[in-house]
């Protein structure tokens, strides 16, 4: 999978579950912790959905804002933990 | 499916329902004192109940603590101490056994558990309600240190607290991923306690705000991670919103005792109140009313003890008790007519100490947003 599949796929996630499905505006490097688009309950929810959809064996100490705060770094971390 | 209780449960229950009658109600009864209540508390276990034996807790699960608050409830008249008693444990003492550090942990806990050190919950703020992580209090940096500064407001157990669990924004950034929970003793330089506020009910819990004012700690204060706040916050609500409401439980089944024994005894029209089928069914429906929150908070305990994310279920557990509690309230009120409003009969002060418990520890409108994000909505 390519990164710019895997980001098509997490934005459309994000879109869909927390955007009311309009994605106008959200781009890589969106801030979407700071802007409130994923809050807490929804942290866990986009966890949830990047574990499941690419396999990844993520450890806890990596849920971090600097691992989550736009789509850019969540796919650099869906490539840095995807199972082999 | 097995609803049985087994006996060391069964006697867990009247050994909290002895502690909460013989021992804690006289004290109440007496007025000996905040500190003085809350050292019976400790010393019956109440403090510890899920609180690992290591550091002086009693090591129970999430639904035997509640069951054991729920006998407490039923024995004591003072729900404030009560609650008093399940915010110290659920917002203070479990935050700091779940994620502070081993040597925090050694230090605190222990005297928490007696008693001998009162612990409050700070994150609400005069201008972040239900919209918690939004507050201002702000965390910075500094070495190994962390400085707050800002203040909390409704703080429960803040006038007698010696440990306040804050939470404060180190990055905005990072929204709710940039709050921080730390450990803060009371006699820690720029703390200050305010003055405690009156309210409705729930009086026997004393209240205030508490302000920091450049307030150092070490890093070893800190809860979890640095980006960890939200969800030790979290966490410890989920305790609080399904096992603090055992107490409401119990306050109901003596409420109902109560109901039905004024309803056998008063004669109306040359019959028992009894026997007038429209107040019968009233008490009937406080009965339904009761035992369905029961069973919805047992199985939300349950699956915490199952270690399964309980969130929904204590959302649907958390609206029950406590909507069942202000209705049935009202209902108890009713039947007893014009002695319902009197305070001897104790009925009205169940009213005011249940009003409160559909606004704390997350509004019943909070946890209806939590059912419908579960329905995906």
């Amino acid at each position: 999978m390519t990164d710019q599949e895997i980001l098509q796929e997490v934005r459309t996630y994000i879109a869909n579950t927390f955007l009311d499905g309009d994605s106008k505006g959200l781009d890589e490097n969106t801030p979407l912790l700071q802007t409130g688009i994923v809050d807490s309950m929804g942290i866990m929810e986009l966890l949830s959905f990047i574990r499941d959809r690419f396999s990844l064996d993520l450890p806890e100490e990596e849920v971090r804002p600097e691992n989550l705060e736009n789509l850019k770094v969540i796919v650099a971390l869906v490539n840095r933990f995807k199972k082999s | 499916m097995d609803f049985s209780w087994t006996p060391e449960q069964h006697q867990l229950y009247d050994n909290a329902l002895a502690f909460a009658r013989d021992r804690l109600e006289p004290c109440v009864q007496k007025k000996v004192g905040f500190r003085q209540c809350f050292l019976a508390c400790g010393e019956f276990g109440l403090l510890g109940l899920c609180a690992p034996e290591s550091y002086g807790g009693v090591g129970l699960g999430a639904l035997d603590t509640a069951r054991t608050f729920e006998a407490v409830g039923r024995g004591c008249t003072d729900s404030g101490l009560v609650f008093a008693a399940a915010a110290h444990l659920f917002a203070c003492v479990m935050p700091i056994v779940e994620f502070a550090t081993e040597e925090l942990k050694q230090q605190v806990v222990p005297k928490l558990c007696s008693g001998e050190f009162v612990g409050a919950n700070a994150i609400t703020e005069d201008v972040s309600g239900s919209d918690a992580f939004a507050m201002h209090t702000a965390v910075e940096k500094d070495g190994d240190d962390y400085i707050i500064t800002g203040s909390k407001s409704y703080v429960t157990n803040g006038p007698f607290a010696d440990i306040l669990v804050t939470y404060g924004t180190l990055n905005p950034a990072h929204g709710h991923m940039g709050i921080v929970g730390l450990v803060i003793p009371t006699v820690t330089a720029g703390v200050t306690v305010g003055a405690p506020f009156e309210k409705l009910g729930l009086k026997g819990a004393p209240i205030s705000s508490v302000y920091y004012e450049r307030c150092r700690v070490p890093a070893g204060a800190r809860l979890g991670r640095e980006s960890q706040g939200s969800s030790v916050f979290t966490r410890s609500m989920h305790w609080e919103r399904a096992c603090l409401f055992g107490m409401y439980l119990g306050v109901m089944d003596r409420q109902l005792e109560q109901v039905v024994a004024y309803l056998k005894q008063r004669r109306q029209f040359g019959k028992p109140l009894s026997k007038q089928q429209v107040l019968a069914h009233r008490a009937a429906d406080m009965k339904l009313r009761l035992e369905s929150a029961r069973l919805l908070l047992y199985r939300a305990c349950w699956k915490i003890d199952c270690g399964e994310d309980a969130t929904q279920e204590i959302a649907m557990s958390k609206i029950a008790t406590s909507e069942a509690a202000v209705q049935s309230a009202l209902d108890a009120v009713q039947l007893h007519g014009g002695n319902g409003v009197m305070e001897e009969m104790g009925i009205a002060q169940m009213l005011r100490d249940a009003v409160p418990s559909t606004i704390f520890s997350g509004t019943s409108e909070i946890q209806r947003n939590l059912i419908a994000r579960g329905l995906g909505l």
